[in-house]
């Protein structure tokens, strides 16, 4: 193996020093033009998140390219045979490819992020504040570039049309980088990236030793594959689906809150129109399920995202921590002077950098401002317990306790002491008329304090409220606060159904009362693979379509697919849904019989088609190929070629005839030379 | 150890709907230098990459070595040696680079077999293998799948695009190897000159079917070429058994059989010839006939051109005629 | 020995029978003596880039003849003359290969003398070398 890679890095080897040194000049370039950009000038923060993304893009080109460039030279027929037929077996030559992929791959990195450093240290003079952000940036574009690589060499091994069934790896490929880079803790990236490469390693392996013919393959690679392109597929479906049906319009009924007319806690809905996704997305101005409960009169209580209108005093307590890719949490940007503040989610504290000496001068602890020299050693330095909010940017909510921060960042006061067995989960200030108090979630209890940190209230918390996802908090007045706790479960993918209790609370923490609401169910807003993957052929009686308006009508129900929205629709979609299913299902049937497969794959193909839709029928053609058929010469019907007797007359194949004119000699004699001794 | 390092039972390939090999039953013996011919795509190259497990077949079996051929492991690996045409070496690499590479797979290499062909073709250890003419590429690559002595060696078109000299210094190594009797050639080749000069057994392949597989001289002995002449018109022929070709001339038919034997000798005295001659025939010329267009052929200028006819072949029935 | 072997490919004449013959004509033109070696199996198959089988075989038809003889971990050596054939194996061979001068010559138009004539000096040389080496 150890010649292999060898020969690997020789022979690829400058391409991969080549591509390093152009991705520098990429760096350069990138970097400079962050620099120049008004944000980035006053935001040097973004050049962290930036570099990983970077990052990701240069690991997944230069994994893809080196996964292509070590393959698709090699697939000439008389080239592979030279690569194949040697004494080693082909999960060794595979590794020894793979090895040395791999290795110039953190080459090409390692070299484009020396030279980043360089530029960042020394040309743009920046002062790198973290080297675990070095480091993670770094792993991501290798993490990133094995992903890819794996895909590419799937890719270019697979005899299939480059527009057809050979992109879907690298669709895989491109989605697991994103998911990896949207986890919010790295450990979790880690993970991530480590199942799927595993995964994609034994698709790639088993490729390698078939050559791409999927009949050839051992068992553990063909799931492997399919499963690598089977994703792939449902991804592409995905985004076509959702690319067509941002543009459908869909008929939901979007509601207005009017602010004019605003009473507290009530709903008012007074228009329905047809939006489609796109402009949706453009103009967030429109909710994509809204749902109002008027808990002063008990009939719907409002809850809104994105809401700029409403002032209702709800707020919805989650607990956000930042993803690994935040560098820092802003707290404040100052523009008057020279000095940039930011709170540093790693080192746990304020740190202020000068933007004309590009270094750090300061930071701020829990007791306030230090110098960078004179860092001080009780333990003060930093803060402890993990930042939930910034509450607006005046205060600093942590796990353990709360903090007022002056404007310039330098003043630190100390408001509210958390416990050490209850940490806090959220924190959130509110304001009920002019006065300012904070809403605290712990685990046990929700508590009220005052701008001085004096606790008003507490209510504890009944065990089915606990780890509820969201809460809400409604003020009327001092004295009386509505807490509502609304926990999602799934019925079913794609239908949510929302748990909400609430409790009447009077200003001293009693509890008055507490009753439940329905919201009934609604279409949540999470993707949900097989619901995007076949238009139209989804079952309607899951999601609620329709509830009639009435004058306090509320329940918008979002429809991803219009087409079917509408009452009087369900009819013809009902029958067009079993007709689809119905027709999908017969067709994976008749695939797989005529691939010859044996009765438990087919119906586990149906079972998938019944799932998947329309991605599986193309799956199971993608990686089954039919065996060819020619007529019987006996009974004339068409029979399958690798089979040696007929299915209908079962007479074997023919010998090809005979004319007379064949010399077959029938015994071979041992070869020897001719004997008597003349050698 | 068996009599046969290769044994194929009914293989076949299909590509698409076109059958390339057809049931193929095939024998090389141990020790032999067993020479494959055919036409161009006659499916000789396809068989091969089958026997080596390049490609799979779409019915039948074939084992070499005793191993079977879809599932050759690195030890049988290890005793085959392969020459795929177009002679493919990594061009990057020097000559020397590519033996220190070669040899790295395998447990058993002598390097001064290998030292010994380089030098023969006369190769510079540092030339780089991409540079080099297509004779020497020949040689180099003879030099790596010679190095690890591997008990079958098997050549496909190991000659082609190579200069006379190459194609000699070919021939010498291929007789080199023989010198332990254990050790099997199997070649596929169109330059029948050669094939003359080395191949202890040959087997012909017609699109697809095997129609000969028999020693080298008793394919030479099987196909004669008679020369009939007559007063006046040409008589018509009757159905002859092993018919390959008939060539009509004024007053002179030459006819091509094969398995020439008492019942053809006496239907061709039955048409009464004025001469009957036997004319020797190259192996190239046999070779020529057996593989060519079956049927009766005319250049007779001044009548009006003949159609060739196929002439009745007769289906054989009896297997006494045959061997 | 100045004995040269060359073989040609393409003739009609197989290899092994062209190294036959050219035993013969060395044999019988005197550059062979009885008693000489000729090379071995192996090293005339190499010289000659032909099938050491090929090689052995001619060996084998010369020996049957009684031209070669054969001794055993020695090598094959060119016999002493003597007959192997039978009078009318003798008689057959000779009518056959004068069967084939006389079509050969047929059509060239020489008369009956000069072709006799050009037959019995071939076959004084054939003596004559016979006797010098003698």
């Amino acid at each position: 193996m150890k010649a292999m890679i060898w020969k690997e890095l020789r022979e690829c080897g400058t391409w991969a020093v080549l591509a390093g040194a152009v991705w520098c000049i990429f760096n350069y370039f990138g970097y400079h033009t962050m620099f120049s950009t008004e944000d980035v000038i006053r935001d040097p923060l973004r050049i962290w998140e930036g570099k990983i993304i970077l990052n990701v893009v240069l690991g997944a080109v230069a994994g893809g390219m080196l996964g292509v460039i070590q393959i698709l030279p090699e697939l000439r027929r008389d080239q592979w045979a030279f690569l194949l037929h040697r004494p080693a077996s082909a999960t060794t030559l595979f590794a020894g490819k793979a090895i040395a992929g791999i290795l110039m791959l953190i080459a090409i990195i390692s070299i484009s992020e020396a030279f980043g450093y360089y530029l960042l240290r020394f040309h743009l003079k920046l002062e790198i504040v973290s080297f675990w952000y070095l480091a993670v940036a770094v792993s991501i574009g290798i993490l990133a570039g094995a992903v890819f690589y794996f895909s590419a060499v799937i890719a270019a091994l697979r005899p299939a049309k480059v527009f057809g069934s050979r992109l879907l790896s690298l669709i895989t490929a491109l989605a697991i980088v994103v998911v990896l880079f949207l986890q919010p803790s790295f450990w979790q990236v880690l993970l991530c990236t480590v199942l799927c490469l595993i995964g994609l390693v034994l698709a790639a392996q088993s490729c390698f030793e078939a050559k791409g013919e999927y009949r050839r393959m051992k068992t553990v690679g063909r799931v492997a594959l399919g499963s690598t392109l089977l994703a792939g597929g449902s991804i592409f479906g995905m985004g076509v689906i959702a690319f067509l049906s941002a543009l459908v319009p869909r008929g939901f009924v979007a509601t207005y809150f009017d602010s004019h007319n605003l009473e507290p806690y009530s709903g008012s809905y007074y228009r329905s129109d047809y939006y489609n996704l796109y402009d949706q997305f453009m103009d967030s101005q429109y909710y994509s399920y809204s749902v109002a409960y008027d808990l002063g009169r008990n009939v719907s209580m409002q809850m809104l995202k994105n809401t700029r209108e409403v002032r209702a005093e709800t707020r919805t307590a989650v607990v956000t921590k930042p993803a690994y890719r935040q560098y820092g949490r802003y707290i404040k940007r100052k523009e008057e002077d020279d000095i940039f503040s930011y709170y540093d989610t790693v080192g746990k504290r304020i740190v202020f950098y000068s933007m004309e000496n590009r270094r750090i001068i300061g930071y701020s602890g829990p007791n306030g401002y230090y110098d960078v020299n004179h860092i001080p050693a009780d333990g003060s330095a930093q803060f402890s317990g993990e930042l939930l909010s910034d509450a607006g940017g005046n205060y600093l909510c942590f796990t353990d306790a709360v903090f007022q921060v002056d404007s310039s960042g330098r003043q630190i006061k100390r408001l509210i002491d958390g416990e050490a067995d209850q940490p806090f989960q959220n924190v959130v200030p509110v304001n009920v008329g002019k006065i300012q108090r904070f809403w605290v979630v712990k685990s046990n209890a929700i508590e009220q304090y005052d701008a001085e940190g004096k606790r008003l209230l507490s209510v504890p918390l009944g065990p089915e409220e606990r780890d509820g996802q969201y809460i809400g908090a409604v003020s009327v007045d001092a004295d009386k606060h509505f807490l509502w706790f609304g926990r999602i479960t799934k019925t079913w993918p794609g239908v949510h159904h929302l748990d909400s209790k609430c409790a009447e609370v009077t200003g001293t923490g009693k509890v008055l009362s507490r009753f439940e609401i329905d919201f009934g169910e609604q279409e949540g807003d999470i993707v949900v693979p097989f619901n995007m993957m076949f238009a139209g052929v989804v079952w309607p009686m899951l999601r609620n379509d329709t509830h009639l308006l009435s004058q306090q009508n509320w329940v918008v129900i979002d429809q991803l697919y219009g087409v079917f929205y509408r009452a009087s629709d369900i009819v013809v979609s009902i029958n067009t849904l079993i007709a689809a299913i119905c027709l999908s299902v017969m067709s994976a049937w008749l695939f797989a019989r005529r691939a010859r497969l044996k009765l438990s794959l087919c119906c586990l193909w149906m079972g998938l088609t019944l799932l998947f839709g329309a991605v599986a029928l193309i799956g199971l053609l993608a990686l089954y190929p039919w065996p060819g058929h020619l007529a019987c010469g006996q009974c004339k019907k068409l029979r399958d070629i690798e089979n040696e007797e007929c299915p209908h007359c079962h007479v074997p194949w023919p010998r090809p005839q005979r004319d007379g004119t064949e010399i077959i000699s029938r015994d071979f004699q041992s070869h020897a030379l001719a004997s008597g001794g003349q050698e | 150890m068996s009599d046969y390092v290769i044994e194929t039972h009914g293989l076949t390939r299909y590509y698409g709907g076109k059958c390339v090999v057809d049931t193929l039953d095939l024998k090389v013996p141990r020790g032999s230098i067993f020479g494959f011919l055919g036409r161009n795509g006659a499916g000789k190259s396809t068989t091969i990459r089958m026997l080596l497990g390049l490609v799979e077949p779409t019915r039948g079996s074939a084992t070499i070595l005793g191993h079977d051929c879809q599932n050759l492991p690195p030890v049988a690996r290890e005793r085959i040696g392969y020459l795929a045409e177009g002679h493919h070496v990594y061009g990057w690499m020097t000559v020397g680079e590519c033996g220190r590479f070669q040899s790295s797979f395998y447990k058993h290499w002598n390097q001064s077999i290998f030292d010994g062909v380089v030098d023969h073709f006369n190769l510079d250890r540092k030339a780089k293998a991409g540079d080099l003419s297509r004779g020497q590429r020949a040689g180099l690559c003879l030099a790596m799948t010679m190095a690890p002595e591997p008990e079958l060696l098997i050549l496909d078109d190991p000659a082609l695009g190579l200069d006379p000299v190459a194609r000699r210094s070919l021939l010498q190594s291929m007789i080199y190897v023989t010198r332990r009797s254990d050790r099997t050639i199997l070649f596929s080749s169109h330059l029948l000159a050669e094939v003359e000069r080395v191949a202890d057994y040959v087997a012909v392949l017609d699109y697809g079917v095997l129609r000969a597989s028999c020693p080298l001289e008793m394919f030479r002995e099987r196909v004669r070429q008679f020369s009939l002449r007559f007063d006046g018109v040409t008589p018509q022929l009757p159905g002859i058994p092993g018919l390959l070709q008939a060539f009509r001339a004024a007053g002179e038919i030459s006819l091509t059989i094969a398995n020439y034997d008492a019942r053809s000798e006496e239907l061709l005295r039955s048409l009464q010839p004025v001469a009957f001659e036997e004319v020797p025939l190259s192996l190239e010329d046999a070779f020529i006939s057996y593989l060519g267009e079956r049927g009766e052929k005319s250049f007779f200028l001044d009548q009006a051109p003949e159609k060739p006819e196929a002439l009745e072949t007769v289906a054989v029935v009896d297997e006494e005629k045959l061997p | 020995m100045p004995l040269k072997f060359s073989v040609v490919t393409g003739s009609p004449d197989p290899v092994y029978r062209q190294i036959v013959e050219q035993v013969r004509v060395a044999i019988a033109g005197g550059v062979l003596q009885p008693g000489e070696q000729l090379p071995s199996v192996r090293a005339l198959a190499e010289l000659l880039v032909v099938n050491p089988n090929t090689v052995a075989r001619a060996y084998n038809d010369l020996t049957g003849e009684g031209a070669l003889e054969a001794r055993p971990g020695k090598g094959v050596f060119v016999a002493q003359r003597r007959q192997v054939f039978a009078p009318e194996e003798r008689l057959r061979r000779l009518e056959a290969a004068v069967q084939t001068l006389v079509k050969e010559v047929a059509l060239l138009g020489f008369s009956d003398e000069e072709i006799q004539e050009l037959l019995q000096r071939e076959l004084q040389k054939l003596k004559g070398g016979e006797e010098q080496k003698r």
